[in-house]
């Protein structure tokens, strides 16, 4: 089937500098001395898993900068996904300037992607899981698609999560399940799940008693549930039960307005009972699940729920190379996330027999757009989605000498010229913005597009706002949103970074409790912060109810329009306490005190 | 039964067990100061005349780690003691902690479900009286947070 030929499987093997050390890996992945290698991994065992999540609807291949801060503490502390640049590198044995290392770490990012150029694109992803597909066997191979899918991209949004629809169906993913998914209207994400070829599961979203006391559809009325929790699958002479775990805080992170019948929560006792159920009933050759908790999430869960063979984890947005084993009451869990933004899939082959999973090898796949030719199919679909816009998606819209991203647990560049759009145009003290994990990147020396704007904007509640807000109220937000990254019980994490601040600098101390994180809070200016003071607070993104200022992608296109070039970008990040040996943040990399 | 009349009957049943209680001697006839009491201890010292609990398996309390809509918490509450007498519910962050008390009359079966208000993160406890007039506790916490910034 594959386009890649004989000569292009060279090309890609010389230019993969990394020696693979992870366990349970593929032989000879990123160290390939042998032609029918790389792309065309060693097949193992009678089970093919194909992994990909938390794409945001990058149909065009991109830049993204992986993280130079994502701290773990307390037991994830130094653990994977929390362990950046050049700790990253040593801990898996990556060679610095390695195609490896570009696609998974921080470490001279813009150069590297000047020599590696972009990564991702449905076009390059059809042609390789079409490729690690056929060459292990159709009947033998499932794709798992984890959610985050229609949404991030302005063609996204104009079609309503259409345009990734057909793109997941010529994909030919097999399954998936949710949660920026749930960011559209009910009605829409029905309409889009039925036009979804692929099964979509989830067994923790339920509709409310009182939804359906008035009618709202369930999928099973007896227990509640909105969707199917899970679906059996033959994978060759296996069959195996794919279980759904959609993003359980989607009604507290995002609008409960679009969605009001369903309920959501990690569930992990229901979860529970429809493993055992399952595999009473079923009596599958191996039990998966497809989620979006998150990876420190996934990795609780993997230690409260027992029977689970392996979890393939998103919402994220990390790139771990390895399945990390997590043990439980009755045996190990191995979780594994595979990256966002379309930069990876993850290959996992399973050796099951006598309805055991005996070992398998897993390889986290990076997706180089220079290396896989495209799909034409795909790429006539991707075509034809932005078309109608293309003169608005490409215009440039300012230019940049900064490398521009959002990534990481606090302020990315990109997010300082939204912080610093909003101050400006709407005359604020001060900004905010969430702190999403989804964002492309923009090199130095490039155009700020309008698609790149959008792929930090493009969502459906946009707009803008400005309050009045007192000082101590401006504490007790970064207060909330702290608590939900760094709260010592991972189900209490609901995976976003922390929000970005524009005219507002803070100390923070991860390890404390809430209400002790967030000390010095300063205006720029170097004056403190007034707990009876009133500030001008300017923002988007409201989760309550619906602002009325326009949308944000307005306000920074009219502030990079007055200012036409971006450079010394001042970006305003906090001083962290107590993470000086933290191998979750690459110092050199940080502008403020750490 | 499909569950949406089998939650028709729920309320039916419900109005039922509520006059039940009303008849019998219950708590906020007995103890009126109970559900007026500004902490959850004075609550209890109030309707049971201790704060001695013991901490097992015996009470059993099924709350979200995070509130949805902190002004409508699901909560289900339930006990694995035969011929338990009381129930009640109390949310130690409310200004009014008493939430909610059950009399158990014979033939009851110990599993409520509701919906409780929560201003602020904080513990919601089950207190459960046996037979014998002990104090059965389960306790959890429930964060409620200003708005989230998922992504």
């Amino acid at each position: 089937m594959s386009s890649l030929n004989r000569r292009e499987f060279l090309y890609m093997m010389s230019v993969l500098g990394a020696s693979s050390l992870y366990a349970k890996s593929h032989q000879k992945l990123f160290d390939v001395k042998n032609v029918d290698s790389y792309y065309k991994i060693e097949n193992f065992g009678n089970a093919r898993f194909l992994h990909m999540t938390d794409c945001h609807a990058q149909l065009m291949p991109v830049h993204f900068r992986e993280p130079s801060v994502n701290l773990g503490l307390y037991s994830n502390y130094g653990k994977p996904p929390h362990i950046v640049g050049e700790h990253f590198l040593k801990y898996y044995g990556i060679k610095e300037g390695s195609r490896a290392a570009f696609s998974m770490t921080c470490i001279n990012y813009a150069e590297n992607a000047k020599r590696f150029h972009r990564v991702g694109g449905f076009a390059h992803i059809k042609t390789l899981t079409d490729h690690l597909r056929g060459s292990f066997g159709k009947n033998k191979t499932l794709f798992l698609d984890g959610g985050d899918t229609w949404q991030g991209s302005a063609t996204s949004l104009y079609t309503r999560g259409k345009d990734m629809v057909e793109a997941l169906n010529i994909l030919g993913v097999d399954v998936c399940t949710g949660h920026w998914e749930f960011t559209y209207k009910e009605k829409e994400i029905l309409a889009n799940i039925k036009a979804l070829k692929a099964d979509f599961v989830a067994q923790n979203v339920t509709v409310k008693d009182e939804a359906l006391m008035d009618g709202a559809h369930a999928y099973n009325e007896d227990t509640g549930r909105a969707f199917r929790p899970y679906v059996m699958k033959k994978m060759g002479d296996h069959m195996v039960a794919v279980i759904g775990q959609a993003f359980p805080y989607t009604t507290i992170a995002n609008p409960q307005r679009f969605i009001p019948d369903w309920s959501f929560g990690i569930n992990p006792d229901e979860m529970q009972e429809l493993v055992d159920e399952v595999r009473a009933k079923e009596k599958p050759d191996a039990v998966v699940v497809i989620s979006h908790n998150g990876y420190d999430v996934d990795k609780k869960m993997a230690a409260v729920v027992s029977g689970i063979d392996f979890i393939f984890g998103g919402h994220t947005h990390d790139a771990v190379p390895e399945a990390v084993p997590v043990k439980n009451s009755k045996g190990v869990t191995h979780v594994i996330n595979s990256g966002s933004n379309g930069k990876f899939i993850g290959v996992l082959d399973m050796d099951i027999k006598d309805k055991k999973v005996r070992d398998f090898r897993f390889t986290l796949m990076p997706v180089f757009s220079d290396l896989l030719p495209e799909d034409t199919q795909m790429k006539k679909h991707i075509d034809s989605v932005r078309a109608p816009f293309i003169e608005k998606l490409t215009k440039p819209l300012a230019t940049t000498d900064n490398l521009l991203y959002r990534r990481g647990n606090f302020n990315g560049t990109f997010d300082q010229i939204i912080c610093d759009a909003l101050r400006e145009v709407k005359g604020a003290d001060i900004s905010m913005s969430p702190g999403f994990r989804w964002g492309t990147s923009v090199l130095p020396g490039e155009a700020i597009t309008f698609d790149d704007l959008m792929n930090h904007t493009s969502m459906t509640y946009p707009e803008t706002y400005t309050r009045d807000v007192k000082g101590a109220d401006l504490h007790n937000i970064l207060e909330d949103v702290a608590d939900n990254l760094f709260n010592k019980d991972p189900f209490l994490q609901q995976g976003g970074d922390m929000v970005r601040t524009g005219g507002l600098s803070y100390t923070i101390d991860p390890s404390k409790d809430i209400g002790k994180r967030i000390t010095n809070l300063e205006l720029s200016s170097g004056e403190k912060i007034d707990a009876n003071r009133i500030y001008k607070l300017a923002g988007w993104s409201t989760v309550g109810s619906a602002s009325t200022g326009e949308p944000v992608w307005e306000t920074v296109e009219k502030y990079l329009a007055d200012h036409k070039h971006i450079k010394n970008l001042k970006l305003e990040t906090p001083d962290i306490i107590g993470v000086k040996d933290n191998p979750g943040i690459q110092r050199s990399l940080y502008p403020g005190k750490a | 039964m499909k569950r949406r009349k089998f939650i028709g009957l729920g309320f039916a049943t419900m109005a039922v067990t509520a006059l039940q209680s009303v008849s019998s001697a219950s708590i906020f006839s007995e103890h009126p100061k109970a559900f007026m009491a500004k902490t959850g201890d004075e609550a209890l010292k109030d309707a049971y005349g201790t704060t001695d609990v013991m901490k097992d398996d015996k009470a059993m309390l099924k709350l979200p780690d995070i509130a949805e809509n902190g002004g409508a918490v699901p909560v289900t509450v339930s006990t694995s003691l035969n011929n338990a007498k009381n129930m009640s519910l109390i949310i130690d962050g409310n200004p009014r902690p008493l939430a909610a008390s059950w009399e158990l009359t014979e033939g009851t079966i110990p599993k409520f479900s509701t919906r409780i208000k929560m201003r602020k993160t904080g513990n919601v406890r089950l207190i459960v009286e046996d037979a014998n007039g002990k104090l059965h506790e389960a306790v959890k916490q429930v964060k409620v947070t200003v708005g989230g910034c998922g992504g």
